[in-house]
């Protein structure tokens, strides 16, 4: 009875890990092109610093050719093939150029027609709010929302006495912006930004702050902005006149 | 030492994503997480010790999933009706039975606890070794082996139980609040 029993345990675990090891659920084609998306913009940044040992127009046609596939694909196939043959492809560099440009523009990082950039988000979360300051609720959060994802409350002594004065929205190239305003005691006023998903293109500065990743960005007027991700919605905080270092504490994970 | 070639994340992607959807145990949120290990891994350049690529990849998706995924995938979720995973398999061809069985065995997956998850979801999944599983958790081959038993068994008996897969146990996570 015992042996039955362990007998068809055996069997049922082992039709278990065949249909484990047969699993047919590949990546939606959305998510495979943004992340060929990113890994093309990382091997552009890393050509530009000198580390890449890849040629030019090889990663940029390797992933593009990936990236967009049908018909466009033979145009980054063969920009990659020409970096191996320089003869031929000095011959066609300069064509070769412009179609890199043109499929840049379509398809580098967020690759969406109306994505808006980081600094834009920026410019928004610097303007005044336009309703009232949310309540805050006693889970140290606010009684607001940006697709979905709580604002904190900031107003305790260790997150730095920034109080919320105010929320705006807005839309911004093809993404609702939700912004929560904030001010300290010594008058100084920072925008907590968050953009609706999926994420905005990356760039600026990279930084870490508590384990987490960020970017830092400064503004045509010298004002600068911090970037972070929460469940995949971009969030930015800027403040005019207020530190890089003012911004990253409050982008900074900490207990709840 | 050798520098991880960013085109691994291109090549290893449908494990990562399948890893992902076992450890979330929804679509949406794997998409996302392997979004986030994309943006870090790329945020510099890493080194292997080896040519571990496909382990390092699944460490750096573990180290995501635990810093910043694991408390909202413990949130109550309901289970995916026959329409929902009709509409979510876009594939040319696509089978919703089978997909909805797909979905069932992700959450059945993502219903274990955690170290018997990752065992399973390394080795069953992702197609590792025991020996590299047992680097990449930091424990011995045995444990790695009693694991991924208990992880089977488990799941076995989840999809052969009526209803939905369980859900997941445990609290007090650390939140962040920015």
């Amino acid at each position: 009875m015992e042996r039955e029993r362990n007998d068809r345990e055996d069997e049922r675990v082992a039709r278990l890990v065949a249909r484990l090891r047969a699993l047919d659920a590949p990546a939606p084609e959305r998510l495979r092109s943004s992340v060929a998306a990113a890994v093309a913009a990382a091997e552009a940044a890393g050509r530009r610093g000198g580390r890449s040992r890849r040629g030019p127009l090889a990663w940029a046609g390797g992933a593009l050719g990936r990236l967009l596939g049908g018909p466009l694909a033979w145009a980054g196939d063969a920009l990659g093939r020409s970096r191996r043959r320089p003869l031929v492809w000095a011959g066609g560099a300069l064509a070769a150029a412009a179609v890199v440009a043109l499929l840049l523009v379509l398809a580098l990082p967020g690759g969406e027609a109306g994505a808006p950039t980081v600094p834009q988000v920026a410019e928004v979360a610097l303007k005044r709010p336009a309703a009232p300051a949310p309540a805050t609720l006693p889970n140290g959060r606010l009684d607001v929302a940006g697709d979905g994802i709580p604002f904190p409350d900031w107003s305790s002594a260790e997150a730095g006495g920034w109080r919320a004065t105010g929320t705006r929205s807005d839309r911004v190239g093809d993404r609702d912006v939700t912004t929560v305003v904030y001010a300290n005691d010594a008058g100084e006023r920072v925008g907590y930004a968050i953009a609706a998903a999926p994420r905005l293109p990356i760039g600026g500065r990279y930084v870490e702050r508590g384990g987490e990743p960020m970017w830092v960005y400064e503004l045509d007027d010298g004002t600068k902005a911090v970037m972070w991700l929460r469940d995949g919605r971009t969030c930015v905080v800027a403040g005019r006149g207020v530190d890089e270092e003012t911004l990253l504490d409050l982008a900074a994970p900490r207990e709840a | 030492m050798t520098r991880l070639d960013p085109q691994a994340l291109v090549r290893h992607l449908d494990r990562l994503y399948r890893a992902a959807w076992a450890l979330c145990g929804s679509r949406e949120e794997a998409e996302d997480l392997v979004q986030e290990t994309v943006v870090r891994v790329l945020a510099k350049p890493r080194r292997l010790h080896g040519d571990e690529e496909l382990a390092y990849l699944l460490g750096a998706l573990r180290n995501t999933f635990l810093t910043t995924r694991r408390t909202a995938s413990r949130r109550p979720r309901e289970a995916a009706t026959l329409d929902d995973v009709a509409a979510a398999d876009s594939r040319p061809g696509g089978q919703p039975e089978a997909a909805l069985e797909t979905q069932e065995l992700f959450a059945a997956i993502a219903a274990l606890p955690e170290e018997f998850r990752l065992a399973l979801v390394a080795v069953d999944l992702v197609g590792l070794s025991y020996r590299e599983a047992a680097d990449l958790l930091g424990t011995r081959e045995a444990t790695i082996t009693t694991r991924l038993h208990r992880a089977r068994g488990r799941v076995a008996q989840a999809l052969e139980a009526p209803g939905p897969p369980g859900r997941r146990e445990g609290s007090g996570e650390r939140r962040s609040l920015r």
